[in-house]
């Protein structure tokens, strides 16, 4: 009983494994949708907000700090968020060419797919975010907690990546479309703009403020802020992590359910 | 019937041909680029709006400075539109068709390109109307409103000459649809969101040099004031040579894939 | 040069009529894209009014011949004319030419009627007189009742005829169709068919290529069979089954197996081979062979005293031809051995 229980497991890590290892193999031929481009935009919002936007310190209420230290934190979360979602593209086209059905008659249960794609999804941010915080301290980025802050952010970064992907996969297999990450891209700004990410909530007006404070995104760039510039252990940090797990639940939902309705369907 | 006015024939016949495709298209041909230029300017007025609050900010609103330049931006987000149906028609054969019948190839590419200056009139009325009613100021009226709207056209006849030039010299729909983000830098080094005595020292210089900044300074006199004609001259001109640069290297390319391979 | 066209002019018969001047002369046309040979060298002359079918497989250079004569490829080294301009010429050539694509490339959000105004107004129509033009054809080529829908509803038979329609916007003396019933079903195959034998009794020459044995059979009045971008065999359907089929007898005896094989065995032109079943085959090659090869080899099989229970005689065809000369079907790519071959 237990050892066919553990062979089971064992199968189980294996296929995860395999689906992760395809993915990577893809990801690694090409390299751009993958890997360079989620830190494109952050990159380029580091150079340039820095530059432009500093004055927004000055403005009455603005309750922030220093704007470089300020913005580096916030926007290296979101490279999980702009060009999110590119394994998607996989589960699009598998289901598409009859790939995937292949894979059902495997005994490894259809989820794997997605778990193993998804892992990967949160492997492939590190580069980028490795790159944006890289480039933030050379614009004026600070770190008060070392190595852990550091590995608290990168954490966060991958888990919003895997929490966003959700909704990427629900799309990608309800529509079967491999574009679906470019479709999507442009759900990306708002989360982004409309989130503690790059200015605080004291100098925005009033719209913009109330969207801000219920955007999910919000918690997990005050976590990332507090882990480089307060103190690592904050509560902040552990409201970021249940919200995450939170969001992870419900996307996931949404994927899961749309993959089994299609797979009943067919 | 004299060469001129055939030439002029052909041209409307595929300028009626595209916009009535682009009609059937409407979603990608207008609205989308005139919604991301209003989601984008919409997006930092929230964010970065009350920066217009500090000292030194050279107009009453945000969007005040924002608008012209928003204008702008929806000929960028919405560039090589006609370039793609182009290449779809080199590929399709399409462009094989008409290259057997008698009228001039340079008409065919005439007639693509006027339309695409034409189809920036939609986007660019569209933005401009928005901001105006996000309470942005146009203190010319409807000359300097349509004068704004010109410096869009002029503008989206020269930036689109570098994806008429990709599109025949790549023959790749990924090359072309690659240049899109290339807007991106244009419009982050140069005056588009903030005044350039905001800027450190490194990055007004960056703005200044921008080929751009003349043409969005141009647009940015006639809403606020008193057109800057220097501005507007180098800037216009700065354009021209875009144009002529682009569509001199794509002509090359197109002549050579419509006379035999 | 000249001479090398009045030699294969005279070559393929058509010095028959010497007064018309043939629509279509290819003098060593060749195409070369580096190191890949599309069209390795081809002479060939089309008389006007006749139908020629270029007969061949997938790849085997048909789609770049057409390329050539129509202007849209500039051959690697050869000439050619076209309703007597050299196609170094284009502007004159498209003059006379219609020209249908093999990927029959329309705008499917424009309507038939659209695509035809258009297509007439490019070629120099003014608006009334394309107007005109396009619902003519769309009538001929029996579009009438769709003219106001969009290309992107019609069938496939129906693109292939707006296709055609579109080609004779410009009136043309001389029509290239490009595999024009390539993937269409048997009846608008037929369709299609009709079209093209009522165009050439107009009066058209028309260029047809095709993968098709029984379209070039029964549309042809002459067909090359080309094959690796060169021309294997021309002629008239009945020339070419002269010269490359051969006539079987299959007969059935209850004596000797080898009595037969020791009456023909031997001869010119006949080959034989017993069957697994028992029956003595000859293969007869009518070209060494003469027409009546058949009749004299039962002769000889009546005189040698052989009386075999039950024979089959069965006429060459086209498609015996071609397998005969490419050493292949025609839908059996090249390289690929057929399972029977295997075994």
């Amino acid at each position: 009983m237990s050892s066919s229980a553990s062979t089971g497991r064992g199968g189980q890590g294996a296929a995860l494994s395999l689906v992760f290892r395809r993915q990577a193999a893809a990801a690694g031929r090409d390299p751009g949708p993958f890997f360079v481009l989620p830190a494109m935009p952050a990159l380029l919002m580091t150079v340039v907000f820095t530059a432009l936007f500093d004055r927004i310190s000055e403005v009455p209420g603005y309750d922030g700090g220093d704007y470089d230290a300020f913005l580096i934190p916030g926007v290296v979360v979101l490279v999980a968020l702009l060009g999110a979602g590119a394994t998607s593209t996989s589960v699009a086209a598998d289901l598409r060419s009859g790939y995937f059905d292949r894979l059902r008659l495997l005994p490894p249960p259809p989820v794997t797919q997605l778990i193993g794609r998804l892992l990967f999804e949160a492997v492939r941010l590190l580069p980028g975010t490795v790159a944006v915080l890289a480039l933030g301290f050379l614009f004026g980025g600070q770190n008060r907690n070392g190595m852990a802050g550091l590995a608290a952010v990168v954490v966060l970064v991958c888990l919003l990546g895997v929490a966003y992907s959700g909704v990427f996969y629900a799309v990608a297999i309800r529509t079967q479309d491999p574009q679906t990450p470019f479709q999507l891209q442009p759900l990306g700004l708002p989360l982004a703009f409309l989130s503690t990410a790059l200015v605080p909530l004291a100098v925005m007006p009033t719209w913009a403020e109330t969207l801000a404070r219920y955007n999910p995104v919000t918690p997990v760039v005050d976590a990332s802020r507090g882990a480089l510039l307060g103190d690592l252990w904050s509560h902040e940090l552990l409201v970021a992590l249940a919200v995450l797990a939170g969001v992870i639940v419900v996307t996931q939902a949404l994927a899961w359910r749309a993959l089994h309705s299609h797979l009943a369907g067919s | 019937m004299p060469a001129p006015r055939r030439f002029v024939r052909d041209m409307g016949l595929v300028f009626t041909r595209t916009a009535k495709e682009a009609i059937g298209n409407a979603g990608l041909a207008f609205v989308a680029p005139t919604l991301l230029a209003v989601f984008l300017i919409v997006l930092f007025q929230g964010v970065y709006g009350k920066i217009a609050d500090t000292t030194g900010w050279p107009a009453d609103q945000f969007i005040d400075w924002v608008a012209p330049g928003g204008v702008l931006l929806s000929v960028f987000v919405g560039a090589g539109y006609t370039a793609g149906g182009l290449l779809r028609d080199a590929e399709s054969g399409y462009l094989d068709r008409i290259r057997l019948l008698p009228a001039n190839p340079a008409a065919v590419l005439a007639g693509k390109v006027a339309f695409e200056a034409a189809r920036a009139v939609v986007p660019a009325t569209g933005v401009l109307l928005v901001a105006l009613a996000l309470g942005a100021d146009n203190r010319n009226g409807i000359p300097g409103a349509l004068g704004v709207v010109a410096i869009a056209v002029a503008l989206s006849v020269a930036w689109n000459g570098i994806f008429y030039l990709s599109a025949l010299a790549t023959r790749n729909h990924a090359a072309v649809l690659g240049l899109q983000p290339l807007f991106m830098p244009v419009i982050m080094f140069s005056t588009f969101w903030v005044p350039a005595r905001f800027m450190p020292g490194w990055y007004e210089a960056a703005a200044t040099w921008n080929p751009f900044t003349p043409t969005l300074d141009a647009a940015r006199s006639i809403l606020l004031g008193t057109a800057d004609w220097g501005a507007l001259g180098v800037g216009l001109s700065a354009l021209a040579a875009l144009a002529v640069v682009t569509y001199g290297l794509a002509g090359r390319h197109y002549a050579t894939a419509t006379t035999a391979d | 040069m000249v001479s090398t066209i009045d030699s294969v002019v005279a070559a393929v018969g058509i010095a028959d009529s010497p007064s018309a001047e043939p629509s279509i002369e290819a003098d060593h046309l060749a195409k070369r894209y580096g190191e890949t040979v599309a069209v390795a060298d081809v002479s060939f002359g089309v008389a006007p009014g006749e139908i020629f079918g270029y007969l061949g497989r997938n790849g085997s250079g048909k789609t770049t011949t057409v390329r050539m004569l129509t202007t849209l490829t500039r051959p690697s080294s050869g000439a050619a004319r076209v309703a007597g301009v050299d196609i170094a010429h284009a502007r004159l050539v498209r003059e006379h030419i219609g020209v249908t694509m093999q990927d029959a490339a329309l705008d499917d959000a424009m309507t038939g009627a659209e695509h035809l105004r258009f297509v007439a107004g490019l070629s120099g129509a003014t608006r009334s007189a394309a107007r005109a033009r396009a619902g003519e054809l769309l009538e001929l080529v029996g579009l009438g009742q769709v003219a106001g829908e969009r290309i992107g509803t019609y069938s496939g038979g129906m693109k292939r005829r707006l296709d055609i329609a579109s080609a004779l916007v410009g009136q043309p003396s001389v029509l290239f169709l490009d595999e024009p019933t390539t993937g269409l079903d048997p009846q608008s195959r037929r369709a299609v068919w009709d079209e093209i034998r009522s165009l050439q009794a107009s009066g058209v020459t028309v260029f047809l290529t095709t993968q098709y044995i029984e379209e070039a059979d029964r549309l042809a009045g002459r067909i090359a069979i080309v094959d690796a971008g060169a021309i294997i065999a021309q002629g008239t359907p009945g020339e070419l089954k002269a010269a490359h089929g051969r006539t079987t007898i299959a007969f059935e005896h209850d004596g000797d197996a080898n009595a037969i094989s020791q009456v023909l065995g031997g001869t010119d032109g006949i080959e034989i081979e017993l069957n697994a079943d028992g029956r003595t085959v000859a293969c007869l090659d009518t070209a060494t062979s003469g027409d009546d090869s058949a009749l004299r080899a039962l002769d000889r099989i009546r005189a040698a005293g052989v009386s075999p229970r039950h024979l089959a005689v069965t006429e060459t065809n086209l498609e015996d031809v071609f397998v005969r000369l490419t050493g292949t079907g025609i839908n059996t790519p090249t390289g690929a051995t057929s399972s029977e071959d295997g075994r």
